[in-house]
C-alpha cells in the first residue's frame, strides 16, 4: 500500500462518515479539527471505517499522538512496511 | 376510566409544546412509557411517553398545534383506575391553544424564514404596508449567531439555562492531572482484538470511570431542588455534544451505571447519533443526573463546565498528550496525561470531597480492570 | 452602422424578398406609394411586381389570398396597414392560418408572415390607437413577434420567414424613427428569447415593443437614484420566455409588468398569473402591472398620454416599489 492507496481509503471512510467535509480540501499538514468540524465520535467512526476496509489496526495512543493526518498517514505506512 | 393524558414538561423552562407527530390512534393499546408522539419544545424535538397503560378513546392535539403543559392532549380508557380519574377532573382541563397567528410576510420571506427556522413574531415589517420582506428577515439572519436545532433557538436555550445556573449555583472548581499510560496500553491491547465495530472509544471508558467512581460519592449525582437535595439511586450520565453549526446539547444516557462497558461504548454512539440525526427521548433530555463534558474533543487542556440545574456536578475531561511526567524512580519521561476537572454545587458538597471524588477516578482509570 | 428601426425594417425586407424565392410582399399601398410607413419605399422598382403586389381596401381578401398562397406553396409576406384593420381579417387569420395545420391533421402548413404597426401615442384616437399584441398572443398556432430595437427590426423577418406556420410581427408605429447599431453578423440570433437588455439586483421591469425605449430611460433615471433595475425586453409574446422571467425574479424577487394594452384579460395578467404558478416564493412583494388605463384613447395629445403610461409614470411606480 502506498500513499495514495492510503489517501483513497480515507477519501472513502470520510465520505461515509462526514460526507459534508470534502476530503481533497483538507491540508493534511494541518490539525484536523482547526480545518473542519469533526467530534471525537466521528472521528474514531472514520478509524473504524478504515480498519474495516483495511485490517489496519491503529491503536488509541498513536491517535492520541499524531498532530494531523500526514502523521497518520505516514504512521500507517511505517507499521505496513515493517510487517512486510 | 377514563384519564385525560397531559401535555407533559419536559424541562422547567418549557411552558408549550408543538405537536409533530402521533404515534398512536383511537383504538391502539399503549403501555406505560410507551412512545406516543413527537413534540417540539424550545429545546428540541422529543419523543413523549404514556404515564399510564391504557386504551386510546380519543385524540385531542391536532399535528402542529402549540398545546400548553398541562393540558391533555389524549384521553385514554384505563381500567377501573377511578384515584387516577378524581385526580383529572380535579384539574380544570385547560382548552388547546393553537397556532393562528397569521403574518403579513412576502412569499419569498416567508420561504427564506421557514428554512432558517425565524420566529415571525419577532420580527416587524419594513414593508410600504407593514408586510414582513425579504430585507427583514435577511437582517434577522444577520443578527442570529447561532443555528437553530430542529426549529429551536439553541442559543437562546443555552443562554437561559447557563445564566440561571451560574447565578443561583456557587460552583467551586477542582482540576487533577491524571497519568494515562497504563490506560492507553490497555486500550491498546484490548482494541487491538476487538472487532472494529466493538471497538472502545477512549472518551467512553473515561466516562465509565467516572461513573464508577460516582457510585461512592452520591453526592454528586443527583437534583437540588426547592433548596434541598436528593441524591438519586442511578446515574444518568449526561454528555455535552457540541451542535455543527454551534450551540451545546446535554442528553443523558439512562442507566448508565447499570450498564457494562461494552454496553455503555454502544449508547455513547447511539446517542450521539440521535443528538445529530433527531429522536431524542424527552427522558434523556430531562433526567441527566450528572454531566461530563469532553472539551479535550475540541483541542483544550482543560475545562470547567458550569453545572447543568438542577444536577449538582460536572465533569471536564481535557485533551490526551504526552507531557513531561515523573516516574516513581524520579526520572522525567515523557507520558499521557489528562486534565479532569470538576465543577461541584457547594450548597451540597465541599471541596474535600469534590478532590476525593477526583482521586477515585484516578484511581479506577489507573486500574482498567475495574472497567472491564 | 447607425440606421433607423424603418430602414431597418426594410433591409430585413429586401433580404428576404432576395432570399426567399417564392416569396412576395402583399399589403395596401405598398407598391407605388412606398408603403403607409415607407417601408417597403423603393422596392417596387428594384425587386419588380412579381415580389411587391398593391392590394385593394379589403383586408379579408388579400389576407385570405396571402394565406392560400401559403398552403401552395408560397412564402407570402402580407403587410396589414395597422393592427386596427385586423378585425376585418381576423377570420382568415384564425379560421385559417392559426388553425388549418390542426383542422387538416397536420397536411396543410401555412407559412405565412403578418406585418402590421400597432399601438397608441400618435393622436389617431380610439379606432386606430390600438395595442392589440396580447389579444393575438392569445390564440394557439400563432407566434407573435414585436421587434423593439433596431437590430430586432433588421433580422426578426429575416428569421421568421424560415419557420413553417404563421408568424405575426407587430412593429410599433413609435419606433420608427428611433435609431441604432445592429450587428452585421449574428449567430445567436433566436426569435423566441426574451433579451435581457439591462442586468439589475432591485427589480425586474418586464414589457416589450413601444414601452421598451421609456422603461429604458426610467431604469436609467432610477440608476441614478441608487436603484438597480434588470430591464426585461419579452421580443416573443407566444410563446412566452417565462424562464428569462422566472431567473430574473430568483434574483430580484420584485416585478413591474409594463405593457401599453388594457389590463383586463391582458399579457401582463397572463405573465402576473405565470409567476404566481411557479415563482409565488421568490416575490418579495405583489407584482405589479402599468398599463393603458382601462377606456378608449382620447384623442387629446394631453388625455393620450395620461392614458399610456409614460416614462414618468413608470419611474414614480418604480420608486413606489422600492421605496
Amino acid at each position: 500500500m502506498n500513499n495514495e492507496d492510503v489517501k483513497t481509503y480515507f477519501r472513502e471512510s470520510f465520505h461515509q462518515i462526514a460526507p459534508e467535509i470534502v476530503f481533497d480540501k483538507i491540508n493534511l499538514d494541518l490539525p484536523l479539527r482547526d480545518q473542519v468540524e469533526i467530534d471525537s465520535l466521528d472521528f474514531y467512526n472514520i478509524i473504524v471505517s478504515f480498519q474495516k476496509k483495511t485490517g489496519i489496526y491503529i491503536p488509541d495512543s498513536k491517535l492520541a499522538e499524531l498532530s494531523n493526518l500526514s502523521e497518520l498517514i505516514d504512521y500507517i505506512l511505517k507499521s505496513q512496511n515493517s510487517k512486510a | 376510566m377514563k384519564y385525560n393524558l397531559p401535555m407533559p414538561s419536559l424541562g422547567a423552562d418549557m411552558d408549550e409544546g408543538k405537536l409533530m407527530e402521533w404515534k398512536i390512534k383511537v383504538g391502539d393499546t399503549v403501555k406505560k412509557n410507551q412512545t406516543i408522539a413527537q413534540v417540539e419544545t424550545t429545546k428540541s424535538v422529543v419523543e413523549i411517553e404514556s404515564f399510564r397503560d391504557g386504551i386510546v378513546m380519543d385524540i385531542l392535539g391536532k399535528i402542529g398545534d402549540v398545546i400548553k403543559v398541562g393540558t391533555p392532549i389524549a384521553v385514554l380508557d384505563t381500567k377501573g383506575d377511578e384515584i387516577l380519574d378524581k385526580t383529572t377532573v380535579v384539574s380544570p382541563a385547560p382548552t388547546p391553544v393553537t397556532t393562528t397567528l397569521r403574518f403579513k410576510i412576502s412569499p419569498a420571506a416567508k420561504k427564506m424564514a421557514e428554512e432558517n427556522h425565524i420566529d415571525l413574531s419577532k420580527i416587524s415589517g419594513s414593508g410600504t404596508g407593514g408586510e414582513i420582506t425579504l430585507k427583514d428577515i435577511e437582517e434577522k439572519l444577520k443578527t442570529k449567531t447561532e443555528k437553530a436545532y430542529f426549529g429551536v433557538n439553541l442559543r437562546e436555550a443555552i443562554s437561559a439555562i447557563m445564566a440561571k445556573s451560574k447565578k443561583e449555583i456557587p460552583h467551586y472548581y477542582l482540576k487533577k492531572r491524571i497519568h494515562l499510560d497504563t490506560l492507553m496500553s490497555w486500550i491498546d491491547e484490548k482494541n487491538k482484538t476487538l472487532a472494529p465495530t466493538e471497538r472502545l472509544l477512549l472518551p467512553a471508558v473515561l466516562m465509565r470511570a467516572v461513573i464508577i467512581s460516582l457510585n461512592k460519592f452520591p453526592d454528586l449525582n443527583g437534583y437540588y431542588k426547592k433548596e434541598k437535595f436528593e441524591a438519586l439511586g442511578i446515574v444518568n450520565l449526561g454528555i455535552a455534544f457540541a451542535i455543527k453549526g454551534g450551540g451545546v446539547m446535554v442528553p443523558a444516557v439512562i442507566e448508565a451505571d447499570k450498564m457494562t462497558t461494552s454496553l455503555f461504548n454502544k449508547a455513547v454512539q447511539d446517542l450521539a447519533e440521535r443528538t445529530k440525526e433527531g429522536g431524542l427521548k424527552n427522558r434523556e433530555l430531562t433526567e441527566g443526573t450528572m454531566t461530563v463534558t469532553n472539551v479535550g474533543d475540541l483541542g483544550s487542556d482543560e475545562v470547567f463546565g458550569i453545572i447543568f440545574p438542577p444536577q449538582v456536578a460536572i465533569v471536564g475531561l481535557g485533551r490526551i498528550r504526552k507531557e513531561a511526567i515523573i516516574d516513581k524512580g524520579d526520572q522525567l519521561k515523557a507520558g499521557f496525561v489528562i486534565d479532569v476537572t470538576l465543577s461541584a454545587d457547594h450548597r451540597v458538597s465541599d471541596g474535600l470531597m469534590g478532590a476525593r471524588f477526583l482521586s477515585e477516578i484516578d484511581k479506577n482509570l489507573n486500574d482498567p480492570k475495574s472497567l472491564e | 452602422m447607425k440606421i433607423t428601426y424603418r430602414e431597418a425594417l426594410r433591409e430585413g425586407l429586401k433580404e428576404s424578398l432576395k432570399t426567399f424565392q417564392n416569396s412576395f410582399l402583399i399589403g395596401e399601398d405598398v407598391g407605388a406609394y412606398g408603403g403607409t410607413y415607407a417601408v417597403s419605399k423603393d422596392l417596387l422598382n428594384e425587386l419588380g411586381s412579381d415580389k411587391i403586389i398593391d392590394a385593394p381596401l379589403s383586408e379579408n381578401g388579400f389576407t385570405g389570398l396571402g394565406i392560400g398562397a401559403a398552403m401552395g406553396g408560397m412564402k407570402p409576406i402580407v403587410e396589414i396597414m395597422t393592427v386596427n384593420f385586423i378585425f376585418l381579417a381576423l377570420d382568415q387569420i384564425i379560421n385559417s392560418a392559426a388553425l388549418i395545420k390542426f383542422m387538416s391533421g397536420n397536411k396543410l402548413s401555412v407559412p405565412v408572415v403578418f406585418r402590421m404597426t400597432t399601438g397608441g401615442g400618435r393622436q389617431l384616437a380610439a379606432q386606430h390607437s390600438n395595442s392589440f399584441e396580447g389579444w393575438l398572443a392569445h390564440i394557439p398556432g400563432l407566434k407573435i413577434l414585436t421587434p423593439s430595437c433596431i437590430e430586432d427590426a433588421r433580422y426578426m423577418l429575416v428569421y421568421a420567414m424560415k419557420e413553417n406556420n404563421p408568424i405575426i410581427i407587430m412593429e410599433h408605429a413609435l419606433l420608427f424613427n428611433q435609431s441604432g447599431e445592429y450587428r452585421e453578423n449574428i449567430s445567436d440570433f433566436n426569435l423566441y428569447k426574451a433579451n435581457i437588455v439591462k442586468e439589475g439586483s432591485d427589480l425586474t421591469l418586464i414589457t416589450y415593443g413601444g414601452m421598451l425605449p421609456r422603461c429604458l430611460k426610467a431604469c436609467e433615471e432610477m440608476q441614478k437614484k441608487g436603484k438597480s433595475v434588470e430591464l426585461i425586453d419579452l421580443r416573443s409574446l407566444r410563446p412566452l420566455d417565462s424562464e428569462t422571467i422566472f431567473a430574473s425574479l430568483k434574483k430580484t424577487h420584485r416585478v413591474l409588468i409594463v405593457d401599453e394594452g388594457w389590463k383586463s384579460g391582458s399579457l401582463s395578467a397572463e405573465i402576473s398569473a405565470r409567476i404566481m404558478e411557479s415563482s409565488f416564493y421568490d416575490l418579495d412583494a405583489p407584482v405589479m402591472r402599468l398599463c393603458r388605463k382601462e377606456i378608449p384613447i382620447p384623442y387629446a395629445r394631453n388625455l393620450e398620454n395620461f392614458i399610456i403610461p409614460q416614462c414618468e409614470d413608470i419611474v414614480l411606480k418604480l420608486e413606489e416599489m422600492l421605496k
